[in-house]
């Protein structure tokens, strides 16, 4: 059963109004449980609605939405909706409550109401799942980006998440911070097996996922294996989107000539290509 | 020159817990026509460096002269900082977040108006400047910025400086957080605005494939002071110290490196993808070159005694 259905769903901001925008329109999806999926579109294209729509902070204008097949609608299962998906946005420096950092982490099982030894069991296993453990009763502000969001996912998986939202948790993040934050959410992935849903700008972030979705005005426009989705950089391009830079230069050979296969999307895989050619 | 920057130190939360250097000894000329990319990694200093170019941090020790102001920690004589930041313009991170008047002729409108201009040629400098960040000057004026996409806000902010023709541009970061599109777009729009506007730019930046594709130096800040200035192609074969300082080398020169340990060497310096991608096509035409013109004359290699 997907952990995540979607069906038919439309939303649109200031309904009714005179400056209404349709930000998502009729998407149905679904998402499978234990799966990393990329969701990319270039800004404005309804990812980001998407992504609230998934555990209810936003509600379908029409169609539905259904986590474990409990409707986000039903207002009395929020908590429940909201304790299965977690969400980490983009700013780190938004998502810090508390000025030490297990205070931080038990915020989420405390309003729970999830009782003390369990709440102390969870921060210690939250933290060490995002290596942060030797930062428990240090304080958040002084750190970099990428410990912060690291944080930010230790919070969510305080709440025993079956479902991480990534909604461009990495975009403020330098290139050390980004691999810090990937590289916790491919392990909470396999070892744990929590489905994480990956919001990105970045293509080469997209590579690992086992699927991925692209969207444009709203709509879903295609869904597939990441490199499938890749081979369409004529596609992708008319959409404001780019392909990795490493397959981008693999076209721009092709186009000059060089009898490349344009479907290399990792460093090793051009350098294999280019010592055939060379 | 420019700007010329001696013996600068500066130490924040002197004589409290909190004490640290955050500037040790820098040492650095920058040359009208340059364009700097400055890289380190966070908290090494290039971000309190950057803010002393136009007086925002007073120098505790050592001096910054930036064209025949100097700036020193001298109390008097007073350098005239009104004048300083109207040649040095200063774009923060996200500087969309900066954008606060009702609309966009007033935001782009109050640097200007800060220099004490009148409002005939305020107005012709925020449709100039407007216009040279790629905006329709009629259509946006009247609008309020927070209407206005991410990327779009962020070349409004950069108008606001702009708007000031600053003969030196200073940016921290200037593409983070945007999407692919609104990258581009930022990318060439300092690439215009270095040609026709401001000869002389320094970007900080954390992307090494981004800041090489149009920086013509890259200046390394470690640890408070600056760890390397030193021709782009000698600094990237420096790739087990640049990696000990948190520093990526760029993916062309990654794959440059790779190549070669396979026995194939690329002509000419590369560092960057446009310099990848010529090189490589030159390599493979001049196999293609040799290859003919062995299959045009076969035996003619050589085996006839």
């Amino acid at each position: 059963m997907p952990i995540i259905q979607l069906q038919n769903v439309s939303y649109t901001y200031n309904a009714g109004s005179r400056d209404k925008v349709e930000a998502v329109k009729d998407v149905t999806l679904q998402i499978e449980e234990g799966s990393f999926v990329a969701l990319v579109g270039h800004n404005g294209s309804g990812k980001s609605t998407l992504a609230k729509l998934l555990n209810g902070l936003l509600l379908p204008t029409s169609g539905s939405v259904s986590v474990y097949g409990i409707d986000t609608k039903r207002s009395e299962s929020i908590y429940e909706i909201r304790k299965n998906v977690g969400m980490v946005f983009q700013n780190p420096d938004n998502q810090m409550i508390a000025s030490i950092v297990e205070d931080d982490i038990a915020f989420g099982p405390e309003n729970l109401g999830v009782e003390r030894e369990e709440i102390i069991r969870r921060v210690d296993w939250a933290l060490e799942k995002v290596g942060m453990s030797e930062h428990k009763k240090g304080t958040p502000f002084k750190m970099s980006g990428g410990q912060k969001q690291r944080l930010a996912i230790a919070g969510v998986l305080a709440i025993k998440p079956r479902v991480l939202v990534l909604d461009e948790s990495t975009a403020m993040l330098d290139p050390r911070g980004r691999r810090e934050v990937m590289q916790v959410a491919k392990e909470l992935n396999r070892q744990e097996g929590i489905t994480v849903i990956n919001i990105t700008h970045y293509m080469d972030e997209a590579l690992g996922a086992d699927r991925l979705i692209v969207m444009n005005e709203g709509k879903i426009v295609l869904d597939d294996t990441p490199s499938k989705v890749f081979a369409q950089h004529e596609y992708l391009k008319s959409i404001k989107l780019s392909v990795p830079p490493v397959t981008a230069l693999a076209v721009r050979l092709a186009e000059q000539g060089v009898p490349i296969d344009t479907a290399v999307t990792t460093k090793e895989e051009l350098v294999e290509e280019l010592c055939r050619l060379l | 020159m420019s700007i010329v920057v001696k013996n600068l130190s500066f130490t924040y939360g002197t004589g409290t817990a909190y004490q640290k250097k955050a500037l040790d000894d820098i040492n650095l000329v920058i040359n009208e026509g340059d364009f700097v990319g400055i890289v380190g990694h966070t908290g090494s200093g290039k971000s309190t460096f950057i803010q002393h170019l136009n007086g925002l941090i007073k120098p505790q020790e050592g001096e910054v002269q930036v064209f025949d102001i100097l700036l020193t920690n001298a109390k008097k004589p007073k350098p005239d900082l009104r004048r300083l930041r109207g040649s040095v313009g200063m774009v923060f991170q996200y500087p969309e977040y900066q954008l606060f008047e009702e609309s966009v002729y007033k935001d782009v409108a109050f640097g200007p108006k800060n220099l004490g201009l009148n409002d005939e040629e305020i107005k012709e400098r925020v449709k100039e400047a407007i216009e040279l960040v790629g905006l329709d000057y009629e259509k946006v004026k009247d609008r309020a910025p927070f209407e206005l996409s991410g990327g779009q806000k962020r070349r409004v902010a950069i108008a606001g400086i702009i708007a000031m023709r600053p003969k030196v541009l200073i940016l921290d970061e200037p593409s983070a957080g945007l999407d692919p599109y609104g990258k581009e777009q930022i990318l060439s729009l300092i690439t215009r605005l270095k040609k026709d506007v401001c000869p002389t730019i320094v970007v900080i930046s954390h992307d090494i494939d981004e800041i090489t594709r149009f920086a013509s130096r890259i200046v390394v800040f470690n640890e408070s002071k600056i760890a390397y200035d030193i021709p782009m192609e000698e600094l990237f074969e420096k790739e087990e110290e640049l990696t000990a300082m948190g520093l990526d080398i760029p993916t062309a020169v990654k794959i440059k490196n790779d190549l070669a340990k396979k026995g194939i060497g690329l002509q000419g310096q590369i560092v960057n993808e446009n310099d990848l991608e010529k090189a490589i096509i030159n390599a493979y035409n001049s196999k293609r070159v040799d290859k003919n013109a062995i299959d045009d004359n076969p035996g003619d290699g050589g085996e006839e005694v």
